[in-house]
């Protein structure tokens, strides 16, 4: 659909050129002596070439030719299938699914987003003062949820927490409600929580708070 | 010709426009804890609540042009985009965000607030809202445009 647009679009914009650069060949050229590119030549040619289906007006001729080539362009591509929206092309499908890719994938965004965090340049003021609201309500929330937050690290425009769970399972849980209810921070957040080999041993991830998105 | 012209782009332009995506979602489709869900959704108390958002071929989140929701009260009211990859490894979420004034509100969600939505292949993902709610506030529904 997209195509066709661009191509009636094109149509029109070519049409519209030739018609100026026609007429404005006509206003530099004297009327009774057309030169070799003058729209009357070009229909001879067309004619002679036996391109044209029937005669077009004289005035029309380099709009017939256009118009013709933009057409069978347009019959080629409506016979073609569809583009595929890019979208959808990286859409997994059920059969396709890897989780071991994709595991792959998440931890190395994580450790990316973990590396531009560590090289955020340090501010004092707003690093101490950050950290110990988000300390207090994780802390709070902890209490209520059952983890425990080990360690608080802001730098100037991010905070990463590290929170430890007594097994896997509680922490798939919980994460997701520290993500949702930390208002202390009203900045984008992020939690990574790859399977662990033994999922009833003590777990312990680390979310990232990004306030420079 | 001119006139030709005009025609055409018109004719063929004007679908686009209409290409504009709208889904609306019941607040009665949220769940949560320390809520009651009628004709609306109302917080019994301090409440977290989750929304779904439609994510098709016709409406793709990762298209959203923006979000809005409809309540009561815009006390301590806020909601953020978050999205959660398919394989379930990674929970995202954008800025947090609350409506003001008072009585019925429409807090909308855009820009920057919808970030997670269209960051890298998290267009791919499961979109959803999350959304805390104090005492008494109430969430009718919500409205994506794409």
């Amino acid at each position: 659909m997209k195509q066709q647009h661009v191509l009636v679009l094109s149509v029109s914009a070519l049409s519209v050129a030739a018609l100026v650069g026609w007429l404005g060949g006509i206003a530099s050229q004297p009327a009774t002596q057309p030169s070799p590119g003058a729209p009357v030549a070009v229909l001879e040619r067309v004619v002679a070439s036996g391109s044209a289906t029937s005669a077009p007006a004289p005035s029309l001729g380099p709009v017939w030719s256009a118009m013709q080539a933009l057409g069978a362009r347009v019959e080629a591509l409506e016979e073609a299938p569809p583009p595929q929206d890019p979208l959808e092309e990286s859409d997994p499908q059920p059969q396709e699914i890897d989780l071991a890719q994709a595991l792959a994938e998440a931890t190395a965004q994580h450790e990316d987003a973990l590396s531009r965090h560590g090289a955020t340049p340090y501010d004092a003021a707003w690093a101490e003062s950050t950290g110990s609201r988000l300390q207090e309500e994780l802390t709070e929330l902890g209490a209520e949820r059952k983890f425990t937050v080990d360690k608080v690290d802001c730098r100037s425009t991010s905070c990463v927490v590290t929170l430890g769970w007594s097994g896997y399972g509680m922490a798939m849980a919980d994460a997701t409600e520290v993500l949702h209810r930390t208002t202390s921070l009203p900045c984008a957040n992020r939690a990574f929580l790859p399977p662990p080999d033994d999922a009833d041993a003590p777990y312990e991830t680390r979310i990232i708070f990004d306030c420079a998105e | 010709m001119v006139i030709f012209s005009m025609v055409a782009a018109a004719l063929f332009i004007a679908p686009r426009v209409a290409d504009a995506g709208r889904a609306r979602v019941h607040a009665a489709r949220c769940i949560g804890s320390n809520i009651a869900v009628g004709s609306y959704l109302t917080a019994l108390g301090s409440a977290s609540v989750t929304c779904p958002i439609p994510s098709d071929s016709g409406v793709p989140h990762a298209h959203t042009t923006a979000l809005n929701l409809y309540g009561h009260n815009a006390s301590s009211f806020t909601a953020r985009a978050c999205v959660m990859s398919w394989s379930s490894f990674v929970v995202a979420c954008g800025p947090r965000k609350g409506p003001s004034g008072t009585g019925h509100f429409n807090l909308s969600l855009q820009g920057n607030d919808l970030t997670q939505w269209k960051t890298g292949n998290q267009g791919t993902w499961f979109p959803y809202v999350a959304i805390n709610m104090s005492f008494a506030s109430r969430l009718y529904g919500l409205l994506i445009s794409t």
